[in-house]
């Protein structure tokens, strides 16, 4: 959820230049849950209204 | 945002399509840093931060010794954490000048802001605040002439929401200060 915002408010930004993945992780992990995908390296978030995620 | 049908990010104006992310490795021993860079690029990623600012002479063996393992495999990018004295700082930036680093992040404690100046302008271009950028107020303490980082980090968490990190994104598009986010992944 928080990866997502960073990102929405990142994206919004003409100058940003730099994102990060702060912490390591468990490298078998699927990364890719619901709000932003990761593809390549590259970070996308969905276009789903609000920050594209949803309650469980 | 969600009863207008629209994201967050449509809202404010998408600026940016997609950028590739970097992933941290913590400081630890070469072998386990190159097992560790190892799985990060079977998983696609191709930017590097490398935690460092404990020994300097440690960190640039380290990053050398990651630049020679994966040649033009990976971008790297430092984080210092205020580990660094203005010498040593200087002997990071002289003994890694033909890596392909692209910026040194806090390598000073917050408040020695000063001391950047005895670096040249594009030294410091390439160096990112993290510890010394709190707030709007620092940042716009920061984009005073000459200007000690041309970057900034934001996090989230650190700023306190999305509409502090707008005001702070903000000040420094007007500084041309860029700007680099770090977003916290947390696997549970």
């Amino acid at each position: 959820m928080s990866i997502t915002a960073a990102l929405h408010a990142a994206y919004s930004c003409a100058n940003t230049k730099y994102i990060d993945l702060d912490g390591s992780f468990d490298l078998s992990k699927d990364l890719v849950e619901g709000g932003f995908t990761l593809k390549d390296g590259y970070m996308q978030p969905n276009n789903l209204p609000g920050l594209g995620v949803k309650r469980i | 945002m969600q009863i207008l049908g629209i994201s967050v990010l449509d809202f404010y104006g998408k600026k940016i399509a997609a950028l590739p992310t970097s992933v941290t490795i913590g400081i630890k021993n070469a072998k386990e840093m190159i097992e560790e860079a190892k799985g990060y690029h079977a998983l696609g990623f191709r930017i590097l931060k490398i935690k460092t600012g404990v020994d300097v002479d440690a960190d640039i063996e380290r990053v050398h010794i990651l630049s020679e393992k994966f040649a033009n495999k990976f971008l790297l990018r430092v984080d210092a954490n205020q580990g660094y004295s203005l010498q040593q700082l200087q002997k990071f930036i002289q003994h890694t000048k033909n890596l392909d680093i692209e910026f040194i992040e806090q390598p000073l404690k917050a408040g020695d802001e000063n001391r950047f100046l005895q670096l040249s302008d594009t030294e410091r271009k390439r160096l990112a605040a993290d510890e010394s950028l709190l707030d709007a107020t620092s940042a716009l303490q920061l984009t005073h002439p000459p200007m000690p980082y041309g970057i900034f980090n934001i996090k989230l968490m650190k700023c306190g929401g999305i509409k502090a990190a707008k005001e702070i994104s903000v000040i420094a598009e007007h500084a041309n200060i860029n700007l680099f986010w770090v977003v916290t992944m947390k696997v549970l």
